[in-house]
Parts: C-alpha cells; sequence; structure tokens
C-alpha cells in the first residue's frame, strides 16, 4: 500500500487532500476573524475561548502544521518531477487552451502564501499583544488593539491583501480540481463545483481583505470602538 | 485547384543522442487539397532529388486510426484542427506565405529517434503492465454468454478509441501520459471480461508510467483537447477514483 500512496496519482491525492483541510482551516479562520466587525468584546472573547481549549488546540495547531508541511514537501516533489518528464522545451509553446492564468500561477501563488504564513505566524502566533503595539488612544484592547495598529501599516496592508488574493487565485483551481484528483467527475455535478469553487476563492479573498480595508477605514473617519456592555 | 506557398521551420536531429536544430524549408506550390504529410513527401522528394537527408517523419495508414502520426504543429500536437491526427490536417487549414514550425512529441519517456520520428514503446510497456485480460482458451465462447449493459458498453467503446499516438503527453505541460492510460484502463474496466486484474491494473499502469519517466497530472485538460479522438478527462476521474480504491485494499 505504501508504495502506491508513494506514487504520482497517491501523491496528488495526498496534496489534494491536505490542500482540503486548509481551505477547511481557512473557512472557519475566517469566520472567527469576521468577529472583529463586532468589536473587541467579541473578538478578544472568541480568541480567549480558543486558546483555553488547551490540548484540543495543540491537537490542532499539530495537524494543521503536519497538513501544512505535507501539502509543500509533496508539490515540491511533483513539481520536480513533471519538470523533469519535459526534456527540452518547444520552440513554439504549446497553446494554452485550456489552461488559465489560476492554473498557470499555482505554485507562485502557493509560494507566496507558504512566505505569508510565516509572516503571520511571526507577527501574530509569535507575537504577545502588549501595551506597545495593542494600544489605541491610550486604551489597551488586546488582540483586537493589536490587528488594528498592524493594519494601519500600509505596507503590511497591501501584502496582506496581495496574498488573500493569491489565496484566491490558488482556490479557484485548487478546490474543484480535488474532486477530479479523487475520481469524481459527474455531467451535472461537476460544473456546479467549478463555480463553487470559484465562489469560495471570492468569499476567502475579498472576506480577509475586508479586515484591513475596515481598519484603515475605521482609523480614516474617526469611528469609534464599539464596546458592548 | 488553389496552390500555396508556405515557410516550414523543421526540428532536425540525426539521432537519438545528436544535438537537435531547426532548418527552414520553402514547401512551393502546394495544391491546398494535399494533407498535411503529402505536402512532407514533396518537400522531400525535392531534397531528395537535392542529395539531401529528408525529412524523417512516422505514418502509417493515413487516415487517423493507427497512431503512428504526430508532431507539434505551431505549437498545437496534430495541428490547428480539433479532433484530428496530423495525417487527416489538410493544407487548405493554412494560408499562404504561412511559417510552419513542426517540431516533435517532447517528452524525456519519449525519446527522439530522429527528426520528428519518437520512439513510443514506454507507452507500450504501460499497456504491456496492465492492459490485458484473461479469458478462456479452447473453443470460441457463446455470443452474449455474458451480458454487457449498453451504457458500460458504450463507455469502453469510448475510451477504447484512444489509438496510442502521444499527443496528450505532448501537449500536458508534465507530459503525463494519465489521458492514455486512463483510457486504456476505462476500456477495460468497464467491461465484466476486465474484472478479474481491475484492481491491480491500475496499481501496474501507474508504475509502469513513472517508471517510465512521465509526469503526473495537474489537471489542466490540455490533453482533452489535444486528443485526436476527444477522449474526456472524466476517464483520468476514473483512474484516480480506481487507483485509490486499490492502493487502499493493497497489501
Amino acid at each position: 500500500m505504501k508504495k502506491f500512496i508513494l506514487s504520482l496519482v497517491g501523491i496528488k491525492q495526498l496534496v489534494a487532500l491536505s490542500g482540503l483541510a486548509m481551505v477547511g482551516f481557512l473557512i472557519a479562520h475566517l469566520l472567527g476573524n469576521f468577529l472583529i466587525f463586532s468589536g473587541p468584546i467579541a473578538i478578544n472573547n472568541y480568541a480567549y475561548k480558543l486558546h483555553s481549549l488547551g490540548p484540543v488546540l495543540w491537537v490542532a495547531r499539530i495537524g494543521l502544521l503536519a497538513m501544512f508541511l505535507l501539502h509543500f514537501s509533496l508539490v515540491i516533489y511533483l513539481v520536480i518531477v513533471n519538470k523533469r518528464a519535459r526534456n527540452g522545451s518547444y520552440a513554439v509553446p504549446i497553446h494554452k487552451k485550456t489552461r488559465s492564468i489560476f492554473t498557470q500561477t499555482m505554485r507562485y501563488s502557493g509560494l507566496l502564501i507558504f512566505i505569508y504564513i510565516i509572516v503571520h505566524l511571526l507577527d501574530f502566533t509569535f507575537t504577545p499583544h502588549t501595551v506597545d503595539n495593542s494600544v489605541i488612544d491610550g486604551v489597551y484592547y488586546g488582540l483586537y488593539g493589536h490587528v488594528y495598529n498592524y493594519f494601519l501599516n500600509p505596507i503590511r496592508s497591501i501584502f496582506y491583501i496581495v496574498t488573500m488574493f493569491a489565496i484566491g487565485f490558488h482556490l479557484v483551481h485548487g478546490v474543484q480540481s480535488v474532486l477530479q484528483t479523487f475520481g469524481f467527475y459527474h455531467k451535472l455535478y461537476t460544473p456546479i463545483i467549478v463555480k463553487s469553487s470559484w465562489i469560495i476563492a471570492v468569499i476567502v479573498a475579498l472576506g480577509f481583505s475586508s479586515i484591513p480595508v475596515y481598519v484603515c477605514l475605521h482609523n480614516y473617519l474617526g469611528w469609534e470602538i464599539y464596546v458592548a456592555t | 485547384m488553389k496552390k500555396i506557398t508556405v515557410k516550414l521551420v523543421v526540428w532536425r536531429q540525426n539521432g537519438p543522442d545528436e544535438k537537435g536544430f531547426f532548418k527552414t524549408y520553402f514547401a512551393e506550390n502546394i495544391d491546398t487539397d494535399a494533407s498535411f504529410l503529402e505536402m512532407l513527401d514533396v518537400v522531400n522528394e525535392g531534397l531528395v532529388k537535392n542529395g539531401s537527408e529528408p525529412i524523417a517523419f512516422a505514418h502509417d495508414c493515413r487516415e487517423g486510426i493507427c497512431g503512428t502520426c504526430g508532431a507539434v504543429v505551431n505549437g498545437e500536437a496534430h495541428g490547428p484542427r480539433e479532433k484530428l491526427t496530423l495525417c487527416q490536417l489538410h493544407m487548405r487549414s493554412f494560408s499562404n506565405g504561412d511559417t510552419i514550425v513542426l517540431e516533435p512529441f517532447r517528452a524525456r519517456a519519449l525519446p527522439i529517434v530522429k527528426d520528428l520520428v519518437v520512439d513510443r514503446s514506454a507507452l507500450d510497456r504501460i499497456v504491456q503492465a496492465g492492459g490485458y485480460i484473461s479469458v478462456r482458451t479452447g473453443s470460441a465462447p457463446d455470443a452474449n454468454a455474458i451480458p454487457v449493459p449498453k451504457k458500460d458498453a458504450d463507455q469502453a467503446f469510448d475510451a477504447a478509441q484512444c489509438i496510442g499516438c502521444a499527443a496528450c503527453v505532448a501537449a500536458c505541460p508534465n507530459a503525463s501520459a494519465m489521458l492514455m492510460m486512463s483510457a486504456k484502463v476505462s476500456h477495460l474496466s468497464s467491461l465484466p471480461q476486465g474484472q478479474p486484474e481491475s484492481k491491480q491494473r491500475v496499481l501496474d499502469m501507474v508504475s509502469q508510467m513513472v517508471k517510465e519517466g512521465f509526469g503526473g497530472c495537474s489537471n489542466e485538460y490540455q490533453c482533452e483537447v489535444a486528443c485526436p479522438k476527444g477522449i474526456s478527462v472524466k476517464y483520468i476521474a476514473q483512474l484516480n477514483r480506481q487507483y485509490l480504491l486499490s492502493a487502499i485494499k493493497s497489501e
């Protein structure tokens, strides 16, 4: 069995499975992030509850890290094998009849996402919320303040939005590709799945991007921070 | 009768280990009703008359059923028309003064023998690895002794149209033989006669494909539009599904 799982078709299925797991995580993460629109208490409570899960949280974290490493390392292997398979390049490149910008940029969008995940972990997971980074107008807001101050930096915000669109690009092909890789092909359902992967990609890209946009608007228009009693 | 003159930029390579290069030829006063290979025949006759080496290209039936011919014409396997082999392409698909770049199918697993001729025996070895069924020897079996549902027979017949020309490999960004292999797998596994080996078949054929140095599938479907027989990528899905089930059940 090991021999077969570790052949081109099996590896591709592991890539698809780990990718799908990360999409699931991403959607959960997005839903959590939306709590920022409800103000500091909502999102800080959510973060507190997540952290108080203790061992369950660590199981999820290790699982996610394993999926991430599996996806990334197997893709590198596949890229090498696939590159090697073409012996010499065509003088007139093969017409890109069915290749879209999304499929052609999979490895580049993936690389950008890889870099961003490291940056994101360093900036948020490994950086505690302190009075140096989480204070808005003299009040300490914890995670909310941390995120708020982070996105006031335009370079960080732009890098974030670009990466979220890279994720969207990655998912347009990635999500629907999973079904083909696992052998699901249906005259009626496959076109619906292709449309659904577009919808997921757009929701993820726009959903995450809405947070830096909201923070910048919030600050620019001088809205008050909503603290429910 | 319309006549055209086209400029050919052709890949020339004297042998498998020789260095290849492009050479320009002019195919003059070619009848537009001539097939692409007939045009090459005319060019070759001129070359032979001049004492030069003719352009080597593979061909056999010249009616699109044998899978022997094939080259990449201006970046398209088997040329600009859909669902045709190179021999079925006619010069009416080109205009006077066109430049036609002619290259062999390029893949590590399909080494160039000479000019436009590639060695497709890697595909034969994939078929040998699993493309067989077990049958009873002796007298011929009764007709219709094994019932085959119409739908399954149609699917097997559809997949069996693959002529093994390797256009899918040529057009694939990863030089993968998945479409050809999936057609062979579906052809046999859709029929009751192909059931005894159906689990081992898909495992053995994929192993052989990897061994031959083909790439993997990245679901870009370039193969489907390049295929002269219009084999659908749904057969790749079927192969993936069978592979997963067989791999899990294998020891």
